[in-house]
Formats: structure tokens, sequence, C-alpha cells
């Protein structure tokens, strides 16, 4: 491995209301996703860590529109995936991760922008937060968290651990743009990959759909939990898992986005995220 | 002269995937939602959700106009023709 970017991790303490972004280069190792949760769960066990993260590919190429959402109760630990605008607007917000720790007194809700945090009492009109057509808002809606009022977690697990800390809502605005080296080679693999619509295993429809994704399906807000860790790594729609999990095309990806890595790093990381695996017990 | 705009004619259609932002972008030489000449409006008011489109013609001028037609899943877009009034024939 040479060039890999450091992850960058914003982290939220409920407790203190304080926030702090870390660059962090020893976990650049880590694609993203479902390893760079697992790796920082262990590191926050203790202050019972909710946590959001994207891959390296949210919001540069097609199909990879999920989120992952990492967290555990008792000896479990939970990785659900949701999709809707989140991973693109964490993405260009310049995060791999926010963490959310501890637990909040009262009702609070999160106003992100970037590195940047504001911890809102509950009663402000919420729905005015946040930059429109760059946002993507998480709220506690009749007895269920919804983003955009339509995509939702894929287990109640996820609904009780924010209702936990006393999170109302979340809004997550990304303002940053990013250029690619090589624009037209970049372009080119784009488009070739949302061609490949035999790849998919889902049916285009006429449902809101994800950010990156113009198949509209109707499962868009059922969210996923568990599956392919390659493909949840870089968090892309388990419906795209055929075309993320040949290494070839997913190494083209990366490497178009100057992320250095080569098959045997993949390898590498495969064999690293099966033994952090066996540290937790998977619900 | 005729000038080419794009219209979001069947903005009823927008399933939000934003792949034509991301379009105009890519044309800019950027990956990133701010200063885009489309933007995506999401509206959950109601209990669906719908989307708005706002489009920023200036910006689009020297865009290929063709390529977020063609890139939008659902149709929402139309290339018109207007014919420019500064300009004598």
């Amino acid at each position: 491995m040479k060039t890999l970017l450091a992850k960058k991790i914003l982290e939220i303490d409920l407790e203190k209301k304080s926030y702090q972004l870390k660059k962090r280069d020893d976990l650049s190792h880590l694609l993203g996703g479902v390893g760079l949760s697992m790796k920082l769960y262990q590191e926050f066990r203790g202050k019972k860590p909710l946590i959001f993260s994207v891959g390296p590919l949210n919001g540069f190429f097609p199909f990879c529109s999920k989120t992952s959402v990492f967290f555990g109760v008792k000896n479990n630990v939970y990785d659900y995936y949701i999709g809707g605008s989140l991973s693109h607007r964490i993405k260009f917000a310049g995060l791999d991760a926010i963490v959310i720790l501890g637990k909040s007194r009262s009702d609070i809700f999160l106003d992100i922008q970037d590195d940047e945090v504001t911890f809102l009492d509950y009663g402000v009109d919420f729905t005015s937060q946040g930059l429109p057509g760059r946002r993507s808002i998480i709220e506690f809606k009749t007895n269920k968290y919804l983003l955009d009022s339509y995509f939702r977690f894929s287990g109640s697990e996820a609904d009780s651990f924010l209702n936990f800390k006393n999170i109302s809502g979340i809004v997550i605005s990304g303002t940053l743009n990013f250029q690619v080296r090589d624009k037209k080679a970049y372009d080119e693999l784009y488009k070739e990959i949302l061609t490949r619509y035999e790849y998919l295993n889902v049916k285009k429809d006429e449902f809101p759909s994800c950010s990156g994704c113009p198949m509209g399906c109707k499962n868009s807000n059922i969210g996923e939990n568990s599956g392919n860790f390659l493909v949840h790594s870089i968090v892309g729609c388990q419906y795209a898992k055929k075309l993320y999990s040949n290494k070839d095309l997913l190494i083209s990806c990366l490497n178009i986005l100057d992320y250095s890595y080569t098959h045997e790093d993949i390898e590498k990381y495969l064999d690293t995220l099966y033994n952090l695996h066996n540290e937790f017990i998977f619900k | 002269m005729a000038k080419k705009i794009l219209k979001a004619t069947f903005e009823n259609r927008c399933n939000g995937c934003e792949l034509c932002i991301l379009e105009a972008q890519r044309q800019l030489g950027k990956v990133g939602l701010s200063d885009t000449p489309v933007r995506v409006l999401r509206d959950a008011s109601s209990s669906n959700l719908y989307f708005h489109l706002v489009i920023y013609e200036e910006a689009l001028e020297n865009l290929n106009l063709e390529e977020i037609v063609k890139i939008c899943p659902t149709g929402v877009f139309e290339i018109i023709e207007e014919e420019n009034e500064n300009l004598i024939s």
C-alpha cells in the first residue's frame, strides 16, 4: 500500500455537548463502512457509540448509496444500512464516519454541517435547519425514525437506540466539492457502471430512489442488515453486490479516486474484517 | 439564434436520485452538491416524499444538456429552444 487517505471521523459527545474532528491515518487501511465501524466500535465500546459511516465510493460512483449504521446493545452488535440521501451528505461533508457517544440528558437535535455540530434543544423548528438540497434529515415521526420522511432503518433496534440517546433528530448537510484527477477516465467509468443494469438484483420502479441510484426500487426505503463484507465496506447497495464484489472493478474505482489499494490489500483487509467480526456477536 | 434551455417539464416523475446534479457537476470537473446548476429539493411535508427541481440557467450555459437529459432515469427533463431576443437576425 502506498498512498491511502486518512479517515476523517467526527466524534460527538452528547453528555458534554462537544465534538471534534479527527484525521486518522491509522484507520486508512480500512476501506470504510462496516470495517471502519467495527474498529471504531471496538475503540469506543464503553461510551455506547452510534456510528454512521460511508465508504470510499459513496457519492462518487453509482449504486453506492447506503450508509452503515453500527451500534451495540448488551452483548450484541447491529449493522444496519440505510438508503436515501444520507451517504452523499456525509461524504460531501468530508467525513468518513460520525461517532455519537454517550446519552443526552434531555431531548436533543443535532445539526451537522460539514465538520461542525450545533446542539439544538427540543422544540426548535427542526425542518428549517440544514441546507436545502444538500441536507438529509433523520427525524422521529410517530413511532420510528425516518430519513427524509421516507427511508427507514432495517430494524427497530436502531430506533430504540436513537431514542435511548434522547436524539429527536439529526440534520446533516454537506457543502464540499471534490475533484478527481483524471476527469475523462472517471466519467467513462461512472457511465459504464451506470449502464450495467443486468448486474443488479432489483427491478426498476417508480418509488423515491437513493442518491446515486437510478432504480427507484420498491425496497429503497427498507434498508438492509448484514450481508457481503466487501460491498458493505464501500457501502454499496446489496442489489449491486454482483457489481462491486468484482474486485477488478472495485480496484479500478478506488484507483481512479487515488486510493492505492491492490488485490492483495483487499484480501488482507477482508482477513482483518473476518477477525474483527469474530470478536462480536452480530444480530 | 435559438438558445437551448433545460426544463424540468416532468418534475413529478423525479425520484430524487440526483444523477442530474452529479452529471452537471462532473461536466464542471467537480463532485459534490455545492454551486450546482441543478438542485433537487426534498418535500416531505405530506405523507409522501416529493422532489422539486431548481435549475440555474446561467450556470448551465456551457454544459452538454443532452447528457443531463440522457442520465435522468425517469425522463424529467427536456431541452427547449428559445429565441434570444438580444440578437438581431
